[in-house]
């Protein structure tokens, strides 16, 4: 099914002859279970179409259809609830809550929906991510590729329709990006889970199935490269 | 609403607190009895009808759900708020899902198997055309002995490469039907590679191509040792087939936390980037593909390694050559 489906978006920033156009008429649909890389120089709008999926920032123009919901036809709350239960966010600097432990971290969408924590589920998860020892440590005690293995957890404990990741190995050595890449395809393949990654790194874009190039805010290439 | 027990019993309670709270207040004046009277009764009949549009909300559901089992699927029950009955709606909305992504995949899997059918019969039937005319040609009494050997031999090939093709379509069928039991045991990884490489090693000298394998000994996964070897030896024989004279076969291998991974690597001229995402496909033939190739090597190997919990990938280019990584996950996938 389409799980994600875009049309005509567009966003401007500032007015008049400072306006911006960071998105251009972007349209593009992705599949449940699609492994999508987004690549592109600086400053294409790569981190700004980001936004607009995760619904962290309006679009000036177009639609964002998540699991045929109208995201932005949502009101604030609704919207705020929407991003908790559907969307997992990965970011470059980790963003982990530096005062709540690993374990409270990763359970948080589902400890704000006040959800009871499926204990099977979280531990298959954490032994997924090699974390079994460090639940209940703070992040500043873990390395950088620990954090970013949190906060993996922490976007798809909820089993979110998308998990969106902007430069998830921007802070992190080769060998570190590398495991996380791996991951990220293990998770694609185990869970079903959709993953679209924003990279500058073409070697990450290469594990994806498809890879969509984005430049000057519009869609330049759209190549399936995997079935 | 009133057939529910529970409901019963709350206005047996919500009554009976009334009733005392009212007598108590007859003690005190009339006025305070009215008062409480009134209280009771707006409190009950409030509580009751907030009991009742919950009570309606699990009906919606219930309606919701009987849509689905009949197949209409693309009805949306969310409405994100906070609270249990949006939770309840949401996770009722992912299985909804699931169902309809099954369906979908029967679906697929039932074209699939129409695909492969028609392809196994236009496949013998090139084969059988070619016999049977052959069988025409040999009938002529007239035939000289040199062309009778040349057919004859002609017919020879044909009935090998059927025979072949039937026995890897058989195979390949059960893989998929997942009705072959693949052991579990633990192999070391240098000692698959050492049997994959036997069939190789001649027409590997024969094109005077190297040969490197690196890998620590400790390296090693769990799966079948004899079927691992058959997809191995299948990459191989492709790396080795599309690899010009003097060109180089290096394979690598190491384990992680995650997986176990295999790569093997050629300098061949490299696999276009169009067959690229096709090539594990059944009967797939590339631009470059050898002649009375059939197509099936590769998707046995894809086969047989997802049959273990690994996956098989390939990247290629005309300047490095091709390389085929397989990695089996320590997690079931």
């Amino acid at each position: 099914m389409e799980i994600l489906k875009i049309e005509h978006l567009s966003k401007i920033y500032g007015q008049g002859d400072s306006a911006v156009k960071a998105l251009d008429d972007v349209s593009f649909s992705v599949r449940k279970g699609e492994f999508v890389a987004i690549i592109g120089p600086s400053g294409s709008g790569k981190s700004t179409l980001l936004h607009m999926l995760g619904g962290v920032d309006q679009p000036t123009g177009g639609k964002v259809w998540v699991e045929d919901t109208d995201m932005y036809a949502l009101n604030e709350t609704q919207l705020a609830i929407f991003r908790r239960r559907q969307i997992g966010l990965v970011y470059q600097f980790f963003n982990l809550i530096p005062v709540l432990t690993v374990e409270e971290n990763m359970t948080l969408p589902l400890l704000l929906d006040q959800q009871k924590v499926d204990r099977k589920h979280l531990d298959s998860l954490v032994s997924t991510l090699d974390l079994q020892h460090r639940l209940n440590h703070l992040p500043n005690q873990l390395s950088g590729g620990q954090q970013q293995r949190v906060s993996i957890g922490r976007a798809v404990i909820g089993n979110p329709a998308i998990m969106l990741a902007d430069e998830p190995t921007g802070n992190l050595d080769s060998k570190n990006s590398s495991e996380i890449v791996d991951l990220l395809k293990m998770l694609n393949k185990t869970y079903h889970q959709t993953l679209i990654v924003i990279t500058h790194d073409e070697r990450i874009a290469l594990q994806a199935d498809r890879i969509i190039t984005i430049e000057d805010g519009r869609i330049a290439k759209d190549e399936v490269i995997r079935r | 609403m009133l057939r529910n027990r529970e409901i019963r019993f709350l206005l047996l309670v919500m009554g009976a607190i009334s009733l005392t709270a009212i007598l108590v207040a007859a003690f005190i004046s009339p006025v305070s009895t009215l008062l409480v009277f009134i209280l009771s009764l707006l409190l009950t009949g409030s509580s009751l009808l907030f009991t009742r549009w919950r009570y309606r909300e699990l009906d919606k559901l219930s309606v919701y759900m009987g849509e689905i089992s009949s197949g209409n699927d693309t009805l949306d029950v969310r409405d994100n708020q906070e609270g249990e009955l949006s939770i309840l709606k949401n996770n009722i909305y992912k299985v909804t899902l699931m169902l309809s992504e099954h369906r979908s995949l029967l679906q697929r899997d039932k074209v699939q198997l129409t695909d492969a059918i028609s392809d196994i019969s236009h496949q013998l039937k090139t084969p059988l055309t070619s016999m049977t005319m052959m069988a025409d040609l040999l009938s002529d009494p007239n035939l000289s002995p040199a062309k009778r050997s040349e057919f004859t031999h002609h017919i020879r090939v044909q009935l090998e490469r059927i025979d072949w093709l039937v026995s890897s379509l058989l195979k390949l069928s059960k893989i998929d039907a997942k009705t072959i039991p693949f052991k579990k045991d633990r192999i070391p990884v240098k000692s698959l590679i050492q049997k994959a490489l036997e069939p190789v090693m001649i027409p590997m000298d024969i094109k005077g191509q190297t040969l490197s394998i690196v890998g620590d000994d400790n390296v090693s996964f769990i799966g079948d040792f004899n079927w691992t070897a058959e997809a191995v030896i299948n990459i191989l024989k492709n790396g080795v087939e599309h690899t010009p004279e003097g060109g180089a076969i290096a394979i690598t291998f190491s384990e992680n936390a995650l997986f176990t991974e295999v790569i093997i690597a050629d300098n061949g001229k490299g696999i276009p980037k169009e067959d690229l995402p096709y090539i594990f496909k059944r009967f797939y033939k590339g631009k470059n593909a050898a002649e009375g190739s059939i197509g099936i090597g590769l998707a046995m190997a894809h086969s047989i390694v997802a049959s273990q919990n690994g996956v098989i990938d390939v990247t290629s280019d005309g300047e490095t050559g091709t390389q085929f990584r397989i990695k089996f996950y320590k997690q079931v996938i």
